[in-house]
């Protein structure tokens, strides 16, 4: 064996990753060679020196924090990323500010109608208690009709879902916090038919709590 | 009437839950991809003095070894689906960081400026080199062993980068010739190639140290 096959095999041998074959073959040459074997000597001495370095650093706590935060946007962006490619959930901001539009007109068209019909003043499941006033509409609904204040759904009046429904995108299944009763949506089907709004009573039994119906809103 | 077979148990599965049973790394990284923001920190926690010493040996400065830190990290966030519990993680989080370190200095604006042992108010005395027991040594042999570190840390820095990953990745960080070739993304002969040659480049630089 060349004194350049057995330093290269030295270091192999040092890891002890040599095959058996020619590790036999490099002890018969360092048996040989005082040059080799003074090489692998000092392969053994650096790699000693290299085994005694430090292999970690001391990490400062604003690395840390830059870190996390960083992870933390990037966290939020997948996110938004996900939503965005969420099929369900672009149906659902489309349609759903479109049921609750209707909903609203709806709401101002049965509370026209038992205030014309009824000396109590209707109720509107979503609105606070008010004098007979006509609920502010649609845009599209005529200037001259009176309105009733406080059409728009009050926060206090949103009724927090028992159950998330199970359709829902992952996203919004997610934050139960973002769906509330709002009553007119189980109503929807008679928003389809105005001619039986004047009959309909609005259901506002949304299995509040307490139990209680409450007709006034 | 017979029972009804169970449903069997997917192989994925129950192979990643038996390795995460017996390597821990494996348990924490199966964690994070779960989604657990506490086991990302115990992960970062974990790996990061690690991380930021081979690339500060790799990159041969502090301020770009910070910032490929911070970027390892937040790729193994990205990518934390692409983890497979078949290999090692540690395998795994520096094949991220040569892959960083690597490209950091192939930028050529980037000019290798080796200043680890810089005066930065006590910070290195935490990671200067291991003494022997002061008892058994005499303060002669010290300082030589801490100058032989220095010389040995401004030698490693001036190895040709694949050079330096090699020997950094073998002697380090405990990565066998199949995991270096992995991080390198080369065959094994050529990691024993590397590390021959860097291992030779070493011993010629530091002959008066010997």
């Amino acid at each position: 064996m060349r004194c350049e096959r057995a330093q290269e095999w030295i270091v192999e041998a040092l890891e002890d990753t040599l095959a058996p074959r020619r590790r036999r073959a490099l002890d018969t040459h360092l048996a040989a060679c005082p040059s080799c074997r003074q090489e692998i000597e000092t392969t053994e001495r650096l790699f000693g020196a290299l085994d005694a370095l430090p292999i970690e650093a001391e990490v400062p706590v604003r690395l840390e924090q830059a870190t996390l935060r960083a992870v933390r946007i990037a966290a939020a962006e997948e996110a938004e990323r996900q939503a965005e490619r969420a099929p369900g959930f672009r149906w659902f901001r489309v349609m759903v500010p479109a049921f609750a539009a209707a909903a609203t007109v709806a709401v101002a068209l049965v509370a026209t109608q038992r205030s014309a019909t009824s000396p109590a003043p209707a109720s509107v499941a979503t609105s606070k208690p008010a004098p007979p006033q006509v609920a502010k509409a649609a845009p599209r609904k005529p200037e001259s009709e009176p309105r009733v204040a406080a059409a728009k759904p009050a926060p206090r009046e949103r009724t927090q879902l028992a159950a998330v429904p199970v359709d829902l995108p992952v996203e919004l299944s997610e934050r139960p916090d973002l769906l509330f009763a709002l009553p007119m949506l189980h109503n929807l089907d008679k928003v389809e038919h105005f001619e039986k709004i004047q009959t309909t009573v609005v259901d506002d039994d949304m299995g509040t709590p307490s139990g209680d119906t409450d007709s006034n809103g | 009437m017979p029972a009804e077979p169970a449903d069997p148990v997917p192989v994925v599965e129950s192979a990643a839950a038996s390795r995460a049973a017996a390597d821990p790394d494996v348990a924490l990284m199966l964690r994070v991809q779960a989604g657990d923001q506490a086991a990302f920190q115990e992960l970062f926690r974990k790996f990061s003095p690690r991380i930021l010493k081979f690339a500060r040996r790799l990159v041969g400065n502090d301020a770009r070894a910070e910032e490929v830190t911070q970027d390892v990290f937040v790729q193994v966030f990205r990518f934390r689906d692409r983890y497979r519990p078949e290999s090692r993680l540690s395998t795994w989080l520096f094949t991220i960081t040569t892959n960083f370190c690597l490209n950091e200095l192939r930028r050529p604006e980037r000019r290798l400026r080796v200043d680890l042992w810089d005066d930065r108010g006590g910070e290195d005395r935490a990671e200067g080199p291991s003494l022997p027991d002061p008892d058994a040594i005499t303060p002669e042999e010290g300082a030589s062993s801490r100058e032989l570190a220095q010389q040995l840390d401004a030698a490693i820095a001036a190895l040709p980068p694949k050079q330096r990953a090699a020997i950094l990745l073998s002697r380090f960080d405990g990565l066998n010739y199949q995991d270096v070739a992995a991080a390198l993304g080369c065959t094994e002969g050529a990691v024993k190639a590397l590390v021959f040659r860097a291992t030779q480049s070493l011993k010629q630089t530091l002959k008066d140290y010997l």
